[in-house]
């Protein structure tokens, strides 16, 4: 009898892209060269990453459906997991939706300070828009991209809490 | 007076710091327990404990009244203030002694000559310290800025006149720069120091950051610990600091610690200080500004140099005659500090708050290790982002730095992200190995912000598919029930979901 291998390709999306083509249910290709990766759980909550060169010591900090991080090293890593096929497909339609609006969080809680800025005014990428002060720190709160300012969510002394919504940036067309 | 207890009005390391010398010098040590940090570490290190965390309205370290309160109520001989909070505030000195409290720092008269950018200028000026073209006095308009800065030429930078520790700086490069950057800095100045006058002098581009240490008694005896290099910096912030420096020869180490010395002479300076110069990249060097307290960065010139530097602030301030002279002062090997912070080097250096799951540093010979922290410990955001300071020291540089790998390689911690990472990286980097670098080094020398290791993004990959895969699978198994579970799947539960 011959056996039917059942192989899938993925992708995952983070600061780098990465494929892996899983085959049986095991990973067998990273990058597109054979994956000699292997995998053993340490303890609780750390697993050793046995690569061809190097083993690494990893942990899984979160897992919501297809968005996983993970941590080695003392860095992060997150990544979307999709299939090859629906990963291209998202590319498609997110060139097709346009430019996205750049929506900015508080990356800490803290107090805003100012808004250097005002709604309609034209940012370039990395440049500050309003200043949080948090951990004895005057913080810029930077623009992610060249665009315009759609809308400011907060106003000077207010307190904010991390990951709240500070302003939206709507790229230049 | 010999001093028989110290209130250390400051928390963290540098409380821990201050009461490991006191204790060696048989003396009591009373520290605070705020509402902020109900289980902090320095609270386990004093022989009295002064709980003030009833009264969440105060930062107590910050507070004056309350510090002369207990000093008075406890009938304690002595304040230290550690750095940043107080310490380089005239009004406290001033305070301890209208109420017969001795105060562990200069005069209340130094702090406002020296501390004040400004004043510190002429007063270099005057001594004959080379300076930077600058400002002639304080500028507290746009107007008097676009002017001053005009005169000046093109780059530019802000200084707050009351800042210091690198706050309430900014780069100008060019006019249409200024009304913004005027407004940033200002901003900054109004709010760390409630004062928002400026300072404009000429912008080196990619200088050194070069600093000698000062020891000064009451009698006029003032010695130098030589320097203490420190351009690993990002938004003018100190990450990494070496002594000696690679760029000074001995000549210019003498010269440059000779204006160091005259400075305080003149200025009547007593306690332990440090004067801070720019190098430029032809090794000319300009007076940037003075600090009237003891340093983050003090333990690596008491690595090279074998005097403790908290021990001489103690006894200089009971009236002691310094016994230390300059010839006896000696570089003894090599000391690099890592400012281990609760960081986030991947996001730009974002600060990392949370409980601290896991908190590894190897036991050697070479490493001194000052910390405010242990595993169990939280992190907040009330207070800076400084988790441990890792002094390493080798029999020269480049042991030190091979001591630093060594050391970065066994330490982990968990449960907030630090500027390891970022550490592996510098100690990788071929202009720091050379000793070649300036402060610019985070900008154009760095290849990325933090180190990863070979095959370790394959890795991640590798683990996040598989956490995927096996929970694909327990999904499936679980609607089906009747298929068997995978062994890995089973002993593991993933966690975070």
């Amino acid at each position: 009898m011959r056996l039917i291998h059942h192989t899938k390709n993925y992708t995952l999306t983070g600061e780098q892209k990465v494929t892996v083509q899983v085959k049986d249910k095991k990973i067998n290709k990273i990058n597109n060269k054979k994956s000699h990766v292997e995998i053993e759980p340490l303890n609780e909550e750390e697993f050793l990453i046995k690569g061809e060169k190097k083993s690494h010591v990893g942990e899984i900090v979160s897992l919501k459906q297809n968005e996983v991080s993970v941590m080695i090293n003392g860095n992060t890593y997150t990544f979307t997991i999709d299939t090859e096929i629906a990963s291209k497909r998202k590319a498609k339609l997110s060139k097709k939706a346009g430019p996205k609006v750049e929506k900015v969080n508080a990356p800490l809680p803290g107090e805003i300070v100012v808004a250097l800025v005002g709604e309609g005014a034209e940012v370039h990428k990395g440049e500050p828009v309003m200043i949080l002060e948090a951990m004895k720190m005057q913080n810029e709160i930077t623009s992610p991209i060249n665009g315009k300012v759609k809308s400011i969510h907060v106003k000077a002394e207010e307190t904010v809490m991390k990951d709240q919504l500070l302003f939206e940036i709507e790229p230049l067309k | 007076m010999k001093i028989k207890s110290i209130l250390i009005a400051n928390r963290g390391e540098i409380a821990i710091r201050i009461a490991r010398t006191a204790k060696s010098m048989g003396i009591k040590t009373y520290m605070f327990l705020s509402h902020h940090e109900p289980n902090a570490l320095h609270i386990e290190h004093a022989d009295e404990v002064i709980d003030v965390s009833d009264n969440t309205f105060i930062n107590v370290y910050t507070n004056i009244d309350k510090l002369i309160e207990v000093a008075l109520e406890n009938k304690i001989d002595a304040i230290h203030p550690g750095y940043g909070f107080l310490s380089e505030n005239p009004y406290l000195p001033r305070e301890c002694e209208r109420n017969n409290i001795i105060f562990i720092g200069p005069s209340s008269k130094a702090i406002n000559q020296m501390g004040n950018k400004g004043l510190a200028r002429n007063m270099a000026i005057k001594n004959k310290v080379p300076v930077l073209l600058g400002s002639k006095g304080v500028i507290s308009t746009l107007e008097e800025a676009e002017r001053t800065s005009e005169e000046i030429g093109y780059p530019v930078m802000l200084k707050a006149v009351a800042g210091g520790g690198g706050k309430g700086m900014r780069v100008v490069r060019k006019k249409s720069e200024l009304a913004l950057m005027y407004k940033l800095a200002t901003n900054e100045a109004k709010s760390l120091f409630d004062n928002d006058a400026m300072l404009i002098e000429k912008f080196v581009e990619n200088p050194r950051h070069v600093e000698f240490q000062v020891l000064a008694d009451k009698k006029g005896n003032v010695v130098h610990l030589f320097e203490r290099e420190c351009s690993i910096q990002r938004k003018h912030q100190k990450l990494l600091e070496e002594a000696p420096s690679s760029a000074l020869t001995e000549e210019l180490r003498a010269k440059i610690g000779a204006d160091a010395v005259r400075l305080c002479e003149a200025t009547g300076y007593y306690s332990a200080g440090t004067v801070e110069f720019l190098l430029d990249k032809d090794l000319n060097h300009y007076f940037m500004e003075m600090n009237t307290r003891v340093q983050v960065e003090h333990p690596i010139t008491e690595e090279i140099t074998g005097f403790d530097i908290i021990e001489q602030q103690i006894k200089i301030a009971q009236g002691e005659a310094m016994d230390i002279k300059q010839e006896d002062i000696k570089i003894n090997g090599w000391a690099i500090e890592l400012r281990v912070n609760a960081e986030d080097v991947q996001s730009g250096f974002a600060p990392s708050t949370g409980l601290i799951e896991q908190m590894d540093i190897p036991n050697k010979k070479c490493l001194r290790v000052d910390s405010g922290y242990q595993v169990g410990k939280v992190v907040i955001s009330s207070f800076d982002s400084l988790v441990a300071k890792l002094i390493i020291t080798g029999k020269n540089r480049s042991e030190a730095i091979k001591n630093c790998r060594s050391v970065l390689n066994s330490t982990t911690i968990k449960g907030v992200k630090t500027t390891l990472p970022f550490f592996k990286q510098v100690m990788r980097t071929p202009s720091f190995v050379k000793g070649n670098y300036n402060t610019s080094f985070i900008e154009t020398d760095l290849e990325q912000s933090f180190y990863q290791e070979d095959d370790e993004l394959v890795a991640a990959a590798a683990l996040a598919m598989q956490a995927y895969l096996n929970e694909q699978e327990k999904i499936n198994s679980d609607t089906l029930s009747d298929k068997s579970v995978s062994a890995w799947a089973m002993s593991k539960k993933i966690k975070g979901n």
